[in-house]
């Protein structure tokens, strides 16, 4: 070998070693790679997917609707229960009422409900007052008794000041005397 | 001979019931045991004008006074133009003579007063007061109370006021007026409904029941700032407060169990006592003037009827025994009577009976409605709503059920009554003593 070919080659192993120890370098001192990009959204599957979707949204707004609908028209079917004069018992009609309202009470457990209790214009205030307040709880209890949950339900007597009807007669009388089942 | 015997066992049966169903009032004793309708003779001789006074001054002043000295029921009056009884005989030695002079000033008007026992004899008694024109009838008020005071001894009501609920178009506040309707003043706003108000023993307050909260709960009313407090809210209905004579407890009913039962609370707090236990309804609470005991409604027999307590809640008996609806006791700050509604024949109408419901006598009759009972303080008048004009307003009547005055003429429907202890006037009248 000359002497010239070993100096070459001791260069080239120079250079080589170098460049070795540079990329081994490089390497180590490498930034961490970037996060991968999001997969390019795909064009073909949300256009059948977004149509489900979507057809799974209205139908749950049309059941929403009709759920509100039924609600309201439940609300609707809540019946006033009345009384006769200077009595907090329920007569048959009102007891009839009073098991309408618990069947509907029934069907909606997360309705929370207040009884008001009326009485009509004849009579002292105050012995109205606890006389409305006596024919709230009497349908408050029915409706316990049926089996609803008590914490439900609030009671508040407005004896003789909110009557329905304006009469001074026996049928306005009638309507008056009357407890109220009102969902809040 | 055996059909009289059967007859006279009958009657004798028949006896309690007649006794129980007497409409005679006992008769009714002032201090000194003097009987109320012993009447003294009072000759007003009119009030000798100087110089520059108004007509309408002199005559509100003579008008007002002679008003005032008739409504109190303790005077047999005469005017100036009867004449003076000067006979020698013993009446003529029992008869007062009053009169006075009115004149006019360049700020206050002055009235001197004088009583005498004797036609132009020495006056006995000389007060003289000042006030401005327009306090005319203010003055005249509290001329007849002087006077009052000093011939009969009695507490007098010239100068009290009635409170009462009026309905405006927010629903029913508290407003109040002189005895004789004058000076309406309003003193609650937005309250959400009110009832049942009750002055208290000082003057200074009025409990009352408010729907502010949504349910009915009992507030007191400071009358000089105007301001009221929750004074009892419980779940279910708190109301119908009354005053205990010493001003410093009320009793009222609440029903924490879904039922109304009586309580006694100090007004500044403290436990609650509870009075009643049983499943009907017990409401309307009215302390005697002693305090010691209770009147109050119950429907424990199936229909409202009133019965009364000690202040403990013991001994409760009942009173009225007559009608099917009983309700609104008030008794009478002199004790003897309580005022009460019954449903009748006629409608709602006002009784009284003695505290042991001995006799029951009707004080008002239909048509119309009569209801609301309150005691004025000398316990000789009664303040009641009645619809007898087809809209609720205020009037007062004796406790023979006469003398009916009508109080409120507002526009407003007025119910609830509820009469101020006497009221001191707040100094606007200067009073100088003569003798």
């Amino acid at each position: 070998m000359k002497r010239k070919d070993l100096a070459k080659l001791l260069i080239w192993a120079g250079i080589l070693l170098f460049a070795i120890v540079l990329v081994a370098g490089c390497a180590k001192r490498q930034p961490p790679e970037p996060p991968p990009p999001p997969p390019e959204p795909e064009v073909q599957v949300p256009d059948t997917t977004g149509q489900a979707e979507r057809e799974a949204a209205a139908r749950r707004a049309a059941e929403e609707r009709a759920r509100r609908e039924a609600e309201m028209a439940a609300r609707g079917q809540i019946q006033v229960v009345y009384f006769d004069y200077d009595k907090s018992n329920l007569r048959p009609d009102a007891r009839d009422a009073s098991t309408t309202n618990a069947g509907i009470l029934q069907q909606y457990p997360d309705w929370r409900v207040l009884i008001e209790g009326h009485c009509d214009e004849r009579g002292t205030e105050e012995y109205n007052l606890a006389l409305g307040e006596r024919r709230a709880n009497t349908v408050r209890d029915f409706y316990v008794n049926y089996g609803l949950d008590q914490g439900r339900f609030n009671t508040i007597s407005y004896g003789e000041s909110r009557p329905a009807a304006p009469g001074h007669d026996e049928q306005a009388w009638a309507q008056n005397r009357r407890a109220v089942t009102v969902i809040q | 001979m055996l059909a009289g015997v059967l007859l006279l066992a009958a009657a004798l049966a028949a006896a309690p019931e007649l006794r129980a169903q007497t409409e005679v009032l006992p008769e009714v004793f002032l201090s000194g045991r003097v009987a109320l309708s012993d009447r003294y003779p009072l000759h007003y001789l009119g009030l000798v004008q100087g110089d520059s006074v108004s007509p309408a001054v002199l005559d509100t002043l003579s008008r007002v006074l002679v008003r005032d000295l008739t409504l109190s029921g303790f005077f047999d009056m005469r005017l100036p133009d009867s004449p003076p009884d000067t006979a020698r005989s013993l009446s003529a030695s029992t008869v007062t003579y009053l009169d006075g002079t009115l004149e006019g000033g360049a700020v206050n008007y002055r009235a001197e007063i004088r009583l005498r026992s004797a036609y132009r004899g020495e006056p006995f008694w000389v007060h003289v007061y000042e006030f401005p024109a327009d306090r005319a009838r203010p003055a005249a008020h509290r001329i007849a109370s002087d006077l009052i005071r000093q011939m009969t001894g009695e507490p007098a009501i010239t100068q009290s006021r009635l409170a009462f609920c009026g309905k405006t178009a927010q629903g029913k506040e508290i407003f109040s007026c002189t005895f004789d309707g004058f000076d309406l003043v309003q003193h609650t706003y937005n309250s959400g409904n009110v009832l049942s108000p009750a002055w208290s023993p000082d003057g200074a307050r009025l409990a009352y029941t408010s729907f502010a909260r949504g349910q009915a709960d009992v507030y007191l009313l400071d009358l000089a700032s105007g301001d009221s407090r929750v004074f009892q809210s419980t779940a279910g209905v708190d109301q119908a407060a009354d005053w205990a004579p010493d001003g410093l407890s009320l009793a009222y009913s609440a029903s924490p169990d879904d039922n109304s039962e009586i309580y006694i609370r100090g007004i500044d707090g403290g436990e609650a006592r509870r009075l009643t236990y049983s499943f009907p309804i017990e409401t309307a609470p009215t302390f005697s003037p002693t305090g010691r005991e209770l009147a109050f409604t119950s429907d424990r027999l199936g229909k409202p009827q009133i019965f009364i307590m000690d202040v403990d809640g013991a001994n409760q008996r009942r009173l009225s025994t007559i009608g099917d609806y009983n309700d609104s006791p008030a008794w009478s700050p002199r004790g003897d009577m309580i005022a009460y509604v019954r449903r009748d024949r006629d409608g709602f109408q006002i009784y009284i009976t003695d505290p042991r419901g001995e006799s029951h006598v009707k004080l008002t009759s239909g048509p119309g409605d009569n209801m609301d009972p309150s005691w004025s303080p000398d316990g000789l008048r009664i303040a009641f709503a009645s619809n007898r004009t087809g809209v609720f307003q205020i009037y007062t009547m004796d406790i023979y059920g006469r003398g009916v005055e009508r109080v409120t003429n507002t526009g407003m429907a007025c119910t609830n009554p509820t009469w101020s202890p006497v009221l001191d006037d707040n100094g606007e009248i200067i009073i100088t003593q003569k003798k």
